[in-house]
């Protein structure tokens, strides 16, 4: 028997919370449903499938024959997992995302891409200065110049 | 005069030199748009309309419906290329489309969707001319039961979307129903799930999400995997025309839906799209293709996607009724020219009206001269570095979540998703399906309670009205096939474990 990993946890954790949250509200009225039908319906049933995929999941997997499609073609499964680089971007962008608003937009993204350029993709430092800063300005101008979209100019309203 | 008549004569008019410059531009500036990130064509054709206060009446809506169809096509660049869909209808091009690519056929890809985006569009400009007036009067009598019972059988595509296992298809199902959920009750008004967050009381945004779902999570896996050297993306091989030409099945089947489901107010462009995919996997021969790079899983959608743009203004020009927040805000721009859609519209301004008509089919042609040739342009974003390309990715991404609603919230939701992405791949969860039910789970909710108000709480309402309850056995004929054949393999199965 395995032991079921965090995100089967959580996949249950999830439903059993969307339960409860429905639950505080009425679920049926005179009309007919109310707003906590819908969410208790799909909480209940979220509920069944992941316990129902936990525990298939736990259990020890048969060794099978590869999966082939219609034309033979083995189906490879596919690796999951977040490797350094991929944590050190969604750093980037949480930090980035988290002051944008205080920094103004085209720091904040100046910011994040000279980080994952220099950082995390080890390119020569003017080289990754120059991406950028063209990255962000061009960014921002396409945005708010030509379409008339407002994003964040922050506390210096740059 | 006979309809012949006045589209002929609408068709000089369109034909006019300066009213074709207009619907060149109309396609450019549209397909430009819509290949950024959050720029669908609602906001597109929105911000563009002080641009045409200058021309005349004709020449604003020409311009103003050629944005409009160029936006469809340019939300399909950025899903095939780069995983991440310009715009919500283009979310299932991401499926097959982006394998497509990454298998060096991304020319193909685009081609096929501009070739059926040509021939599902002028399709169903055609109907809009023969059919217009019969068809309507069908779509009136789609009420809240009616629309409820459409959006169930929409829900049965979940079991076709979903690969082999019809458990982790329906979590994924449940998941994007919850999202759906999020924001202020439709009926009641009372917030749900918002955690006294007031950016949650409009809900989540559906382009945030899949941006973060399909796109983030993508960047954020090709970073971790060591078996490549570089670049997910091949360099494209050449059109294979011999690949766009096999698909002519499925842009006829993908006309067919578009057409039917632009008939009926209130549909959305997404939904065409999803119904074709899992209609062309259903017909399949070899449906395990895919998610794996089926052209037929582009080119269906693809086709449905413009042939419901053009068919979604039958019911604008008939009954002055906009199916969609695009065409309301088309219509927006008809009424500061001065012109109200509808019924008397045909009879009061004759030229005008059969000027657009015609210049529907001059747009869908302008498009694909324009697209095709600028195919292998398109495809040379592949050979940009990807270290480089992947941070233009996120910025993009970043400014389209914000761009929606000027909320940095919503990038932080883009990111959120990206996350739940890549969860969902470790668990083997189709990210398809719940593409879906976010898109459709609000509007279930919606017409149900809408249906079940006007008969006082009585379920009965679904089985007196007689296309809801076609609708409804359609469904529960579907998915009892669907569930019989993989109860009965999946218990084949666990008999052997």
């Amino acid at each position: 028997m395995r032991r079921p990993s965090l995100l089967h946890l959580a996949l249950v954790g999830v439903s059993v919370a969307t339960i409860v949250g429905s639950l505080r509200r009425a679920v049926w009225d005179e009309l007919g449903p109310g707003p906590g039908f819908f969410p208790l319906v799909v909480g209940v049933l979220l509920l069944g499938l992941s316990l129902r995929v936990l525990v298939r999941d736990s259990r020890p997997q048969p060794a099978t024959e590869p999966d082939v499609d219609e034309d033979g073609i083995r189906l490879e499964e596919e690796v999951v997992r977040l490797g350094r680089k991929s944590w050190l971007v969604v750093a980037a962008l949480v930090v980035g995302i988290l002051t944008m608003d205080l920094i103004g937009f085209r720091i904040a993204v100046a910011a994040i891409v000279l980080f994952i350029l220099a950082v995390v993709e080890r390119m020569r430092p003017p080289v990754a200065v120059g991406i950028a800063a063209a990255i962000s300005a061009g960014s921002f101008y396409l945005f708010t110049d030509l379409l008339g979209v407002q994003l964040p100019t922050g506390l210096l309203g740059v | 005069m006979d309809s012949f008549g006045y589209l002929l004569d609408g068709l000089g008019t369109a034909l006019e030199p300066r009213n074709l410059v207009f619907a060149l531009i109309g396609c450019l500036v549209g397909t430009a748009v819509g290949v950024l990130p959050g720029i669908g064509p609602t906001a597109a054709t929105a911000m563009l309309i002080p641009l045409t206060l200058a021309l005349d009446p004709i020449a604003a809506i020409i311009m103003l419906s050629a944005i409009y169809y160029g936006a469809q096509y340019g939300g399909t660049i950025t899903s095939v290329l780069i995983n991440t869909p310009g715009e919500i209808a283009s979310a299932v091009t991401c499926i097959d489309g982006y394998q497509m690519a990454k298998q060096g056929r991304a020319s193909t890809a685009l081609a096929v969707s501009a070739v059926g985006s040509f021939i599902g569009g002028t399709i169903a400009s055609c109907g809009l001319v023969l059919l217009a007036l019969p068809l309507t009067s069908l779509a009136l009598k789609f009420g809240p039961p009616e629309f409820c019972a459409l959006m169930l059988c929409g829900l049965t595509l979940v079991v076709g979307l979903g690969g082999t296992s019809l458990t982790k298809a329906m979590i994924a199902a449940c998941l994007g129903l919850l999202i759906g959920l999020v924001g202020i009750d439709p009926v009641a008004g009372e917030p749900r799930f918002t955690f006294g967050l007031p950016e949650l009381l409009d809900g989540l945004d559906f382009v945030p999400v899949l941006m973060g779902l399909f796109g983030v999570s993508e960047i954020l896996l090709n970073l971790s995997d060591r078996n490549r050297s570089g670049s997910p993306l091949t360099s494209s091989r050449r059109t294979e025309w011999g690949e766009v030409r096999r698909s002519m099945p499925a842009i006829g089947r993908g006309t067919g839906v578009g057409f039917l489901l632009g008939l009926i107010p209130g549909v959305g462009a997404a939904v065409p799209t999803y119904l074709s995919y899992g209609l062309e996997k259903k017909v399949s021969k070899r449906p395990r293709r895919f998610g794996r790079g089926a052209v037929e899983g582009v080119a269906g959608p693809e086709t449905a996607n413009n042939a419901y743009a053009s068919a979604s203004m039958i019911p604008l020009f008939t009954l002055g009724i906009p199916g969609s927040a695009t065409l309301a805000v088309l219509m927006g721009a008809f009424l500061m020219n001065g012109l109200s859609p509808g019924p008397l519209l045909f009879k009061e301004h004759p030229d005008f009206a059969w000027a657009v008509i015609a210049s529907f089919y001059i747009g869908n042609l302008i498009l694909i001269v324009l697209n095709l040739p600028l195919v292998p342009m398109w495809v040379q974003i592949l050979k940009v570095p990807y270290r480089v390309l992947y941070p233009l990715i996120l910025v993009m991404a970043i400014v389209g979540s914000i761009a929606l609603r000027g909320e940095v919230f919503d990038a932080a939701v883009m990111l959120f998703f990206g996350l739940v992405g890549v969860a969902c791949r470790k668990l083997s969860i189709p990210l398809a399906p719940m593409s879906l039910t976010l898109i459709l789970g609000p509007m279930i909710e919606k017409s149900l309670r809408q249906s079940l108000s006007l008969s006082q709480g009585s379920f009965g309402i679904f089985f007196t009205r007689p296309i809801a309850l076609g609708l409804i056995i359609v469904s529960v004929v579907v998915l009892s096939l669907f569930a019989f054949n993989v109860v009965r393999g999946e218990s084949r199965v666990e008999s052997e474990v």
